[in-house]
């Protein structure tokens, strides 16, 4: 698959996503690298941004399978992996899937359920497995992983350790659309759109499963110049030495990084990343892997605010500047 | 200024006024050339001009009814009407002042000497003040020394350096890693490489040139960490319309630099073609001239409009602001003049010369030249040493304080120049001495009488002669009055002044230029500017600490960056943020046993015990205070208290807080709640008193 036609097919899905999601397309485009880097995704959102309604058309365009996970204080971790259940007619037990069999999942507002069942989805977003009473069971191919979180609630709520933030490709800050947008979703609501009937919508199908496992190899093999390799590292070892932080982005973020600038010079139409895909994803890779420090927390200081500091640190290669 | 070549006849009357010339200087007399513009206009009606220069412009003394008026504004007194409509309280002022109720007296303008003098000190404290000095001083030099040693290459640096070049690399390749920001430069350097068959390098040459181009055009800002998308967005919204030149520029350097695509000749000149397109858009170029072009002549045209007028000096009694609005609204177009006299203008018709302005030679000759064009000189008093083709010289006449308060009046013979029944009167102590011109005087020893100049107008006040005119040939007149006080406001009021004063200018011609104090004060070049305006030490102060800011910061000193956004927080905002610390970190019980020992400290410290001091006899004092059960009392104070011994086992201890944060937090606030109530005090005692009823 040549990059036009990855080009293609990705503007696509955008599109038909935008028939649903109104006024989002930086959080589209940035869910689109995401899939088609292989990375799960967490959106982080006040409620009613169209957090769900982005997840649950993504699955009809993508053509994959979806399901969702609404988290509660009390799901448990069986509730998302399954488990063995004993059938009383043939006197063994037997496994019953959970609904972390599928190949896209939503996990809604994952940040309501306690740390062990969050905890259910480390493997699975990591190894994409998951192992039930010491028998490992692949999950189905491709699969990824988009949770929600709202921000404004702290009762009740258990923030994701580092360990399972660290697994998100990036955490994207979805924001309020603007006036111009908010008046298109009234009027597309006047024009009938129900978003619990996105079926009726006639949203199309543009890829299969097979398709998008092809896409997601053909990114991989983007062409990632030794200079821009030299800058992904550079900013996220930044990270570890910033004064603002207490501690920085693992090399994951680092690799997190790379795949989704290869998938985002591939949605411009190139096949070689440069230093601007890079950077224009360099917030939603970092921003959740690094850890602020509390006097910094309490000046105001954001993760996004260390990030665009360091981008403005790093020396770009092939620069003509001095 | 070149002696004149014909001599302009002169007149002169024999008066008995007449005196001895003053020896004046004034060098050459006027010369016939090209005629000045004098297009002199109809007689209007005067007084509904002065009526309408009052109604329009509001002065202080004809409409404050406490005005307090100067002992120089006293002497206008006895010659204003009684009772005038267009100043009515004028005449109050007047009488206010002969009671005398006078605000201050003019004083002659000094040169003043500004003198800085330290007050008086002891010893120890010059001594201190001093040390200061020294210290201060010598800090600023310890700091460029250490900067500057800081600066220079240590020995490992040179050994570098020397190895570098030690290792044969060609001296060419060392200076190609200099950057080189000059554009044609690098479009040299381009084409070099290209020829030498190195095409990556001609590549980047090119597009850095077109990088520099945009740049010292003010369009992309050149630093380390700015992509290429970066400039081309810069592009994008400076001008649209190149934004797909410059991304298709960017699109083949970057296949080059990231794409491994392969720097060929096709590709060099396919970049090549581009930039070079892109630098002959003038557009770049033209756009910060035309923002500077309209900045220029917005401050032009906002200086040309600005009136003249000046502070609130220009409106009082003496001022001349009024006499120019009705010079104005009869319809001259007086202004200002700044430039020196050396060279007037010939569509200048008549020139205004008030006290206080700088003359000198050259300016006497400018005037004399552009006399003999036909233009009209009016010298309104001052201390002016009047050139000698002028014939006449201002004098003071010593212990008279007001000698020309009499009547101006025109001699019967000249009446077609100004009318006869023009009632026109000044205060004043100043006279004119009338005498020869040297010029006529040379003339009249010819002895050529049939060529005798005309006969000057002379306009006196009593015996006193308070004006002079003399005609010159191709209409150039030269007026002298003994002073200036017809271009006084307040003398509009008094009797024909007024029409006197559009008289003397009338066969002139409209343009009037008026030069005082500030004329001539404008700088042939920067330098005299300087001088002038005694800047030097000022200056020279700012360029020591310029250069002592760059030495100690180096050129970065004047790098914009963006400035530090610091915002002052609330308490509560703080308080909250290490709550949420808290809270993330799941240290609720932590915090409670630390709330509980401040709580318990306080309930010991405010509760009158009498049973001892111990957790029980709080809980009881508590629950007698607030009505509440005593075992739930002594659960929250319980609860709250730290545990005696470190847990056993830290992980599952780690997991009980972590699952019980929500129950800590509701004993937190229950234990919150016990403490306010119990240490406001008044409940507990009316409970008490219930329970023993």
């Amino acid at each position: 698959m040549n990059v036009f036609a990855l080009k293609e097919k990705i503007d696509r899905i955008r599109a038909e996503i935008a028939r649903a999601v109104i006024g989002q397309d930086d959080l589209i485009e940035q869910t689109v690298i995401a899939v088609l880097a292989r990375g799960h995704v967490l959106l982080e959102g006040a409620p009613g941004l169209g957090k769900t309604l982005l997840v649950r058309t993504l699955g009809i365009v993508l053509g994959c399978e979806s399901k969702r996970i609404q988290f509660t204080p009390d799901l448990m971790p069986s509730d998302v992996t399954g488990g063995n259940v004993f059938n009383q007619q043939r006197g063994a037990f037997e496994f019953l899937p959970g609904p972390v069999f599928t190949q896209l999942l939503l996990a809604d507002e994952i940040n309501r359920a306690p740390a062990k069942t969050q905890s259910a989805l480390l493997e699975a977003m990591q190894e994409r497995s998951v192992t039930i009473d010491g028998t490992t069971r692949p999950l189905p191919a491709p699969f990824f992983v988009i949770a929600t979180q709202n921000p404004i609630e702290s009762q009740g709520t258990y923030p994701l350790p580092e360990a399972q933030l660290d697994r998100f490709l990036f955490k994207i800050d979805v924001r309020h659309p603007t006036t111009a947008s908010e008046k298109a979703i009234l009027a597309s609501h006047l024009a009938g759109f129900d978003a619990s009937a996105l079926d009726r919508m006639g949203l199309a199908r543009v890829t299969t499963p097979e398709e998008l496992l092809a896409m997601q190899n053909a990114i991989r093999g983007v062409r990632v110049d030794d200079g821009v390799l030299e800058y992904i590292a550079d900013i996220v070892g930044r990270t570890r030495s910033h004064r603002s932080l207490y501690f920085g982005a693992s090399p994951r973020a680092s690799i997190a990084l790379l795949a989704g600038a290869q998938a985002h010079a591939v949605n411009a139409g190139r096949d070689y990343v440069i230093p601007d895909d890079v950077k224009a994803l360099a917030s939603a890779a970092i921003r959740h892997r690094v850890g602020l420090q509390p006097d910094a927390e309490i000046e105001g200081v954001s993760a996004d605010d260390c990030v665009a500091e360091i981008l403005r640190e790093v020396r770009v290669p092939a620069t003509i500047a001095a | 200024m070149t002696p004149a070549p014909v001599f302009l006849a002169l007149a002169l009357a024999a008066t008995d006024g007449g005196a001895v010339m003053p020896a004046a200087d004034g060098g050459v007399a006027p010369a016939a050339s090209e005629p000045v513009q004098t297009d002199a206009f109809p007689r209007k009606d005067v007084p509904p001009l002065v009526k309408e220069v009052f109604a329009k412009n509001v002065v202080p003394w004809c409409t404050d009814k406490h005005f307090r008026m100067t002992r120089d504004d006293m002497q206008w007194c006895a010659l204003l009407p009684p009772q005038d409509d267009r100043c009515p309280e004028l005449a109050g002022a007047c009488k206010r002042a002969a009671g005398g109720d006078i605000k201050w007296e003019r004083r002659e303008r000094r040169d003043q000497s500004t003198t800085i003098t330290f007050p008086a000190a002891p010893g120890i404290v010059r001594l201190l003040l001093w040390l200061v000095v020294v210290l201060l001083v010598a800090y600023i030099i310890y700091l460029i020394a250490k900067h500057t040693l800081k600066q220079r290459p240590s020995a490992d640096d040179e050994d570098a350096i020397t190895v570098a070049t030690a290792d044969g690399e060609d001296p060419a390749a060392a200076a190609a890693r200099l950057v080189e920001t000059d554009v044609q430069r690098l479009l040299e350097r381009a084409r070099a490489a290209a020829a030498a068959g190195d095409f990556f390098a001609a590549v980047g040459d090119a597009y850095a040139a077109l990088l520099r181009k945009l740049e010292g055009s003010g369009v992309v800002t050149v630093e380390s960490h700015r992509t290429n998308g970066d400039h081309v967005r810069d592009v994008g919204r400076q001008f649209p319309a190149l934004r797909p030149r410059m991304q298709a520029v960017v699109r083949n350097v970057e296949e080059v630099q990231f794409g491994g695509g392969e720097a060929t000749d096709s590709r060099f000149r396919s970049v090549m073609m581009d930039v070079l397109g892109l630098l002959n858009e003038r557009l770049a170029a033209v756009l910060p001239f035309i923002v500077k072009l309209t900045v220029g002549l917005g401050l032009a045209g906002m200086l040309a409009s600005c009136n003249f007028e000046r502070g609130g000096g220009d409106r009082a009694t003496s001022g001349r602001v009024l006499v120019w609005d009705l010079l104005k609204r009869y319809g001259f177009t007086p202004h200002e003049r700044l430039a020196p006299l050396a060279k007037i203008d010939k569509s200048v018709s008549s020139l205004v010369l008030l006290p206080g302005a700088n003359m000198d030679d050259a300016a006497w000759q400018g005037i004399a030249t552009w006399i003999g064009e036909g233009g009209t000189l009016l010298v309104a008093g001052g201390d002016h040493t009047l050139p000698d083709w002028i014939g006449a010289t201002i004098s003071v006449r010593q212990g008279a304080a007001s000698t020309t308060a009499e009547p101006l009046a025109v001699s019967p013979d000249q009446t077609d120049r100004l009318p006869a029944k023009i009632d026109a009167i000044v205060p004043g102590d100043r006279w004119i001495q009338i005498g020869k011109t040297s010029n006529w005087a040379q003339h009249s020893e010819a002895g050529d009488e049939e060529d005798a100049p005309p006969a000057p107008l002379v306009l006196r006040g009593g015996k006193a002669v308070y004006a002079v005119e003399r005609t010159y040939d191709n209409g150039g007149r030269a007026i002298v009055l003994a002073d200036d006080e017809l271009f006084n406001n307040v003398s509009l009021l008094v009797r024909d002044n007024a029409r006197l004063v559009v008289e003397l200018l009338r066969p002139g011609g409209r343009k009037i230029e008026i030069a005082g104090e500030l004329t001539g004060l404008v700088s042939k070049d920067p330098i005299t500017s300087v001088q002038r305006g005694r800047l030097a030490p000022a200056l020279l102060q700012l360029a020591l600490l310029i250069l002592l800011f760059f030495v100690y910061k180096g050129a970065h000193f004047g790098r914009p960056v963006d400035p530090m956004a610091l915002t002052r927080r609330r308490f509560s905002e703080h308080a909250r943020a290490v709550g949420l610390m808290y809270g993330r970190k799941r240290a609720g019980r932590h915090a409670l046993e630390l709330y509980g020992s401040y709580a318990l400290e306080k309930m010991r410290e405010r509760l009158n015990l009498s049973g001892g001091k111990s957790i029980l006899a709080v809980a009881e004092e508590v629950a007698a205070r607030t009505g509440r059960p005593l075992g739930d009392v002594m659960r929250v104070l319980v609860e709250a208290r730290p545990p005696n011994q470190a847990p056993a086992d830290l992980v599952r201890d780690a997991a009980l807080q972590e699952a019980n944060s929500a129950k800590d937090l509701a004993t937190l606030r229950d234990l919150a709640t016990l403490l306010t109530t119990t240490t406001t005090g008044g409940a507990g005692e009316r409970i008490r008193a219930q329970r023993k009823d």
